[in-house]
């Protein structure tokens, strides 16, 4: 008899990809270029269209898993602590928590996550987590003997038709785990890194190789079926790319010091708690509009642009509760605007995110032209 | 009072890859079976199916192709299933559709470059899918065409590659003066003020010399009149460049000095554009400026003031209105031109005479070193041409932007085709990541420091005393051959004056006992040949921060030109055949030289690489900011 392994509606509609591209729903992005390196001991990432934070239940809690040192584009961020472990207890590895449910929409059929990871010398039993501990991609399944700087992109598929996860490393199918009563439902689901066992490395040993392992993160998307008469399948590659400030202007912003203009300024990600100059808008009440606009030139002239998503930084301050609002505007055009409470305590908080917008205020597709002619403005509110 | 602040706002654009790299770097066949897995909740490789096709196909009208699956005996499957897709246009293949190869040096075929291609696309191409072709010598563009039978391209398809003019042609938003030709030779410096990474480093086209700030708060910024890049002098400071008496001295030749400049006030005494001159000289000099807002040239003859003569303009130039100025001698005579005119003649000109001292941009400094004169203002170019007076008769100034210069700009970063077959990323041990055999010897002082590498490794300490050992390889290298070292390295703290620090870097070891070596001392690289000379020395000021610093050495056996490169500014280059005759390198020894033990306690070595086969850097180019793989 006949397996019915195939759905051939997917098969095909993957295929189209060649001259169509297949559909998806982009719901989160997170990339780790504004970590600061001296942030001490932040433990949290927001802003970038979802957030995550470092997990540790408080005890065992070894010392190096912490944002990677240097921020610079296009880097791998949130390593593992590359001396030696010789106990690797749950948990201890590098786990990063991403609420799974906030980014995905459950009603669908099926979402789906990619991430991109560089790995060095992971011991065979570092998987990535599901809720209540499940392993659904384990470096043994996918890695043989010791690597070193091993990069790959893995596709998370959560698919509720089949009850089942799927991981695919680099397009290749590694992993299949049935779901344990559909848990995938769950609102409190989550992602993680690390192992669901105690492992001794020992400094000694056939495992000792593994005790100077280390995992990076880098970009991490969230994207949905769109519902309509096909199966979102992998995506493939994809980037997020870094659009600096040109053209800043700002009525009623002022900043102390000389030097540094305000595109400057706003382009100045900082590196640590003294190296940048701060704006300040006094009195917000909805008359003081920051408008800059975007280099496009870090895209190709043919970029296939999922969706467009901007992080403030910084801090209301000597107020209860103020916000934001933001708007793109091509020129008589402008998207919804978005409101976004803007109240960061902490002198060095990572930063207030809009929703991924994914399409231009013509209601098109972004295109590298598009976004050429956006003009980003922000007004602060009290 | 309520305020908001605000420290940064970035955006992000999230894109997407029409193909993925690591899709489209398998070969055709391959890509179908992994795009046929993508979807599939079973794995799909030739252990588990047998394809067979592709073949033309109607059945869909928007797929033209279709290959079958069947199931393989003990794979736990069985049957068969049709999969229809389209064939691509080979111009709908490639993400870059940019020639990203060298010109072909000699006749060649489409088939002889397909490796290269394949490599520097990230595809894989076969003869079999692509017809083949003669390529012309120099060419920098191949046409391909599908052949019948390819499991992705349409059939007859065709694509040819582009060079766009953006790799040709610089875009800098600076002003320049007119392409120097036939005077190129003769330039002696030419600067732009492009963009640095510190602003405080004065960029010269010609490599010739290395501007930096002396005092003050100058930099290279943008001019918010026009939103092009200049020198922005702020009356507290002035640059310097070394002296060089030999390339420098006008004596009795022709010369042209020419600027670009702005002031918003002729009210100052001086404005200082180009000068060799210390205030109270009594050894010579010679200045070129504004004095009272009036153009000035002065110059004295024997080496003392009491011979000093000058030329000087009648009328002050207008505040905050740019000027193209200009001194040009023609045999016994000086001129001195505002945008093109004639303004000022000397005529029974002799030798100029200049003494040994510094030479300086946008001031001077008197007899005890401190800044006198410092100007204020703006200047947006500024070109120095010994041998040749360029204007002996009135001109029309031709500042363009530098667009016009037809310039080859390389941008070369850190990628896995660079195929570097040193690699060093100090990732907990010493082991060469490349694919050169190495064995390291690690003496007691040397050790890695977590999270002090620029990307993923640690940096390398050396924190022991004079006389204690280097981190060394012995190895079997023939490295007789264009070749790129480039690392990262980075004060341990940022306080951290390394200016009087005497650090070597590497030693290339001979088999012959012949080094090829780097040591920074006294603000300057020195580079030491293989005979133990040293070839060059070459000020390289150290960024007053911990930041890793991108450093290269960039050698072409062909020409036997070298280059060093500090963050991707050319610092210098000199000429030597002298740094290529390592046919058998048996050691790489790191952080001492054998007879000068200096550990290296005042920096962190990270991310090493020795690339052989090609000299990487040849003009300016953006540091590396991916790991080394």
């Amino acid at each position: 008899m006949f397996k019915p392994v195939f759905y051939k509606t997917g098969l095909e509609t993957t295929f189209v990809q060649f001259l169509k591209e297949a559909t998806m729903s982009l719901t989160s992005a997170l990339t780790f270029e504004h970590v600061m390196k001296d942030s001490g001991y932040g433990a949290n990432y927001s802003g970038y269209g979802l957030a995550a934070s470092e997990y540790y239940p408080g005890y065992y809690q070894d010392t190096g898993w912490r944002p990677d040192t240097g921020v610079s584009a296009n880097t791998y961020y949130f390593k593992g602590n590359t001396a030696t472990v010789s106990n690797w207890y749950q948990f201890h590895g590098p786990s990063l928590t991403v609420n799974h449910s906030a980014n995905s929409d459950n009603t669908k059929d099926r979402s789906w996550f990619s991430c991109k990871f560089l790995v060095d010398k992971p011991p065979p039993e570092c998987s990535m987590l599901w809720y209540q501990d499940v392993p659904i991609l384990t470096a043994s399944s996918f890695i043989t003997g010791v690597v070193n700087s091993y990069a790959f992109r893995a596709d998370v598929c959560v698919d509720r038709l089949r009850d089942e996860i799927r991981v695919y490393v680099d397009d290749k199918l590694v992993q299949t785990t049935p779901f344990w009563r559909k848990l995938s439902r769950q609102p409190t689901s989550q992602i993680r890194f690390g192992s669901n066992q105690k492992i001794n490395l020992g400094s000694s040993g056939p495992l000792a190789v593994y005790s100077y392992f280390a995992i990076w993160f880098k970009d991490i998307i969230f994207y949905d079926d769109t519902g309509d008469d096909t199966l979102c399948s992998p995506v493939g590659d994809y980037n997020i790319v870094r659009l600096p400030v040109v053209n800043a202007a700002g009525t009623g912003w002022t900043f102390s010091g000389t030097g540094p203009q305000l595109t400057n300024v706003l382009n100045n990600i900082p590196f640590n708690s003294s190296n940048h100059v701060t704006p300040i808008a006094s009195s917000p009440d909805g008359t003081a509009p920051l408008t800059y606009g975007l280099d496009v030139s870090p895209l190709a002239d043919d970029a296939v642009i999922e969706g467009l998503f901007t992080l403030h930084n910084g801090a209301a301050q000597n107020t209860g509760v103020t916000t934001l609002r933001l708007t793109y505007k091509q020129g008589e055009l402008a998207t919804p605007q978005q409101i976004i409470p803007y109240l960061t305590p902490r002198t060095y908080e990572y930063g207030v995110k809009t929703p991924i917008v994914q399409k231009s205020p013509a209601n098109v597709r972004w295109t590298k032209q598009a976004l050429a002619q956006v003009s980003v403005e922000t007004v602060a509110f009290r | 009072m309520a305020y908001v602040t605000m420290r940064f706002a970035a955006n992000y654009a999230v894109v997407r890859s029409a193909l993925t790299v690591s899709l489209a770097a398998k070969p055709s066949r391959e890509q179908v079976l992994a795009l046929a897995a993508r979807s599939a909740a079973m794995p799909i490789n030739d252990d588990t199916v047998s394809m067979t096709g592709p073949v033309a196909a109607t059945k869909y009208t928007d797929r033209n192709t279709s290959v079958t699956l069947t199931a393989k005996p003990g794979s736990g499957y069985k049957g068969s299933i049709e999969l229809h897709y389209s064939r691509i246009p080979l111009s709908k293949y490639f993400p870059d559709p940019r020639w990203l190869l060298p010109a072909t040096a000699t006749e060649t075929t489409i088939h002889a470059l397909l490796p290269a291609i394949n490599a520097a696309y990230g595809v894989n191409l076969s003869t079999a899918e692509i017809a083949d072709a003669p390529v012309p010598a120099n060419a920098t563009t191949v046409t391909l065409e599908a052949l019948a039978g390819s499991y992705v391209f349409q059939e007859g398809s065709r694509f040819a590659f582009a060079t766009p003019l953006a790799n040709v042609v610089t875009k800098r938003q600076t002003k320049g003066f007119y392409p120097n030709n036939p005077y190129e030779d003769q330039t002696i410096f030419d600067l732009m003020f492009e963009p640095t990474q510190s602003g405080t480093m004065l960029i010269d086209r010609k490599a010739n010399y290395a501007f930096t700030r002396y005092t003050g708060t100058g930099a290279v910024e943008v001019d918010p009149a026009d939103g092009l890049q200049g020198l922005n002098l702020k009356g507290n400071g002035l640059f310097q460049a070394p002296y060089d008496a030999t390339t420098m001295n006008p004596n009795a030749q022709d010369f042209t000095i020419e600027a670009r400049i702005k002031v918003p006030s002729i009210t100052p005494q001086r404005f200082p554009i180009f000068n060799r001159l210390v205030t109270s000289s009594t050894s010579g000099s010679f200045a070129f400026g504004l004095v009272q807002g009036k153009l000035d040239f002065l110059w004295t003859t024997n080496g003392t003031n009491s011979t000093s003569r000058r030329v000087t303009a009648a009328a002050a130039l207008q505040p905050n209105r740019e000027y193209d100025v200009s001194v040009s001698r023609n045999g016994s005579v000086i001129r001195i031109y505002v945008d093109g005119v004639l303004v000022g003649t000397a005529t029974s000109v002799t030798t100029i005479w200049v003494g040994p001292s510094n030479l300086f941009i946008g001031g001077d400094t008197g007899s005890s070193g401190a800044t006198t004169y410092a100007g204020t203002g703006w200047i947006k170019a500024l070109r120095y041409t010994l041998g040749v007076g360029r204007y002996p008769e009135a001109y029309s100034p031709k500042n363009i932007p530098l667009i016009s210069r037809v310039l080859t700009r390389k941008m070369d970063g850190f990628s896995p085709k660079d195929q570097a077959q040193i690699l060093l990323q100090f990732k907990g041990n010493y082991e060469n990541s490349g694919p050169l055999p190495m064995t390291p010897a690690v003496a007691s002082s040397i050790s890695i420091v977590d999270g002090a590498g620029k990307f993923s490794g640690g940096g390398l300490r050396n924190a022991g005393t004079v006389n204690l050992g280097a981190l060394t390889y012995a190895c079997d290298f023939a490295l007789d051959d264009h070749y790129t070292v480039e690392w990262f390295q980075r004060k341990v703290t940022p306080s951290t004056n390394v200016a009087s620090v005497n650090q070597v870097m590497w030693v290339l070891e001979g088999a012959n006992g012949g080094t090829v070596a780097i040591q920074y001392y006294s603000s300057s690289f020195y580079i030491y040949d293989v005979n133990g000379t040293t070839v060059a020395t070459i000020p390289a000021p150290w960024p007053a921060n911990a930041d890793h610093q991108h450093i290269a050495l960039s050698v072409n056996k062909e020409d036997n030109v070298c280059r060093v490169f500090f963050n991707g500014v050319l610092l210098g280059q000199f000429t030597s055949a002298n740094m290529t005759p390592l046919a058998k390198m048996t050691r790489l020894r790191l952080t001492n030289l054998g007879t000068v033990n200096v550990p290296l306690t005042a920096f962190y070595l990270s991310e090493f690489a020795i690339t052989k086969g090609r000299a990487k850097y040849t003009a300016n180019f953006t540091p590396p900011s991916a790991p080394l793989i």
